[in-house]
């Protein structure tokens, strides 16, 4: 009955225009670091919606992709990481997704061994310290630089680059000969 | 082989590396540590996530819309714009408020010329108030509320007088358009108040009625801005 504003609907649309190329890789980031399907997507329509006010913002962004990712992660740490850390909400802290790695070996026998091999990566993954998880989540498995990395962590390249080092050579025992046999037999 | 060639060899990654390679990696340490890096990168480079659930980005978009243009969306859209072009007057009324130091200046009032559209069940047609607020700066979850006297209804709220909705105001123009059912002819004034993070601004806006035959009666009329 009443249309207010009607300004708004243009609004809307571009900041639907802005955001939608992106919503997968957002989606894709946040399950990356919840390893929930459900708190992704809840996540993603909670950072739209703190979005949506700001959509002149938006608009002046000259590499929007890393840009939401760096809003993606302030908001996951805010609503997700803090909380588990809480001393009262004893929420579980994060563990991996096991169980979408269990649909895709039974979907994928043809690639076995390399998804029981990053499912393994992904517990190891999830075992890291946060800050080097975080660096390696973007790098290694988004493939951002280290510079955009440095820039969605709000930390040094330098320190990218360290903590690059030390998370990967702690992964690296994960595919050490016989660990897959060991974990297989489980 | 060297460790140069020997690198290039394992970022070609072959299936079957060929025995030369195999040797020198049996040999030495730092390619060995490169191809396990390498071997970790690629695993990582490729790990599955899944895909969000049908609808997602529909979903995710319609749900961060304010509820306000939602609402607009779904359920008035339709009406609305039969109502806007099927009105009978439009009464441009542009009111200037800045929340909260509030400014006011003398409107700009324009009355556009229409036709009048045939009266339904005894009462005239709607009529398209349409007020322009000026803010200085955008205000997000504004609360407007309106009143009506008792001669003018809202088109499609009964005989409901006071309507409050919240609203995300931009900076600069902003339009409401309230579809008015006229109950009688006398002059009137709607009651609007915009309430924003404990400031508040009321004002009237005066309708000039159409006269009983449909014809507009093109009057100047003054807005009243009244700081509270």
């Amino acid at each position: 009955m009443i249309e207010f504003f009607r300004g708004r609907a243009a609004r809307e649309d571009r900041f639907t225009a802005l955001v939608r190329p992106h919503l997968r890789l957002m989606h894709r980031m946040a399950y990356r670091w919840t390893q929930d399907q459900r708190d992704a997507e809840d996540l993603v329509q909670d950072v739209l919606t703190h979005l949506f006010p700001r959509s002149g913002e938006l608009e002046a962004v000259e590499k929007l992709g890393p840009w939401l990712i760096k809003v993606l992660y302030r908001r996951y740490v805010d609503l997700f990481r803090r909380r588990a850390n809480s001393p009262i909400d004893e929420s579980a802290p994060c563990i991996s997704d096991d169980a979408y790695f269990q649909e895709q070996l039974q979907d994928d026998r043809n690639r076995f061994h390399q998804l029981e091999l990053q499912r393994l990566l992904n517990r190891a993954l999830m075992e890291l310290d946060e800050s080097w998880r975080d660096v390696v989540l973007l790098h290694d498995v988004e493939g951002y630089t280290a510079l955009e990395v440095a820039e969605i962590l709000d930390i040094s390249v330098g320190t990218v680059k360290s903590r690059l080092h030390r998370a990967r050579k702690k992964l690296k025992s994960v595919l050490e000969p016989g660990t897959v046999k060991a974990v297989a037999t489980c | 082989m060297n460790c140069c060639q020997a690198r290039h060899e394992l970022e070609l990654m072959q299936r079957e590396n060929n025995r030369a390679l195999l040797k020198h990696l049996h040999r030495c340490g730092e390619c060995r540590e490169y191809a396990e890096e390498l071997r970790l990168v690629n695993l990582l480079r490729t790990m599955p996530a899944p895909e969000p659930s049908a609808q997602f980005e529909a979903r995710v978009l319609e749900a961060a819309l304010p509820t306000s243009c939602k609402k607009s969306r779904n359920q008035d859209r339709t009406r609305v714009r039969t109502w806007q072009f099927a009105t009978a007057a439009s009464l441009l009324l542009a009111v200037f408020a800045a929340l909260p130091h509030w400014q006011s200046s003398a409107p700009a009032m324009d009355i556009a010329s229409g036709e009048a559209v045939a009266a339904d069940s005894g009462m005239q047609a709607p009529l398209a108030v349409n007020v322009s607020v000026d803010t200085a700066r955008a205000m997000e979850g504004a609360m407007i509320s309106v009143s009506l006297p008792e001669g003018l209804a809202l088109d499609g709220y009964g005989d409901q007088r006071e309507l409050r909705w919240r609203a995300n105001l931009d900076a600069g123009a902003n339009r409401l358009t309230l579809p008015v059912r006229v109950r009688n002819e006398r002059r009137t004034e709607i009651l609007i108040r915009i309430e924003h993070q404990g400031a508040h601004k009321e004002f009237y806006v005066p309708v000039d009625l159409p006269s009983a035959a449909g014809r507009l009666e093109n009057r100047r009329a003054v807005s009243e801005l009244q700081a509270i």
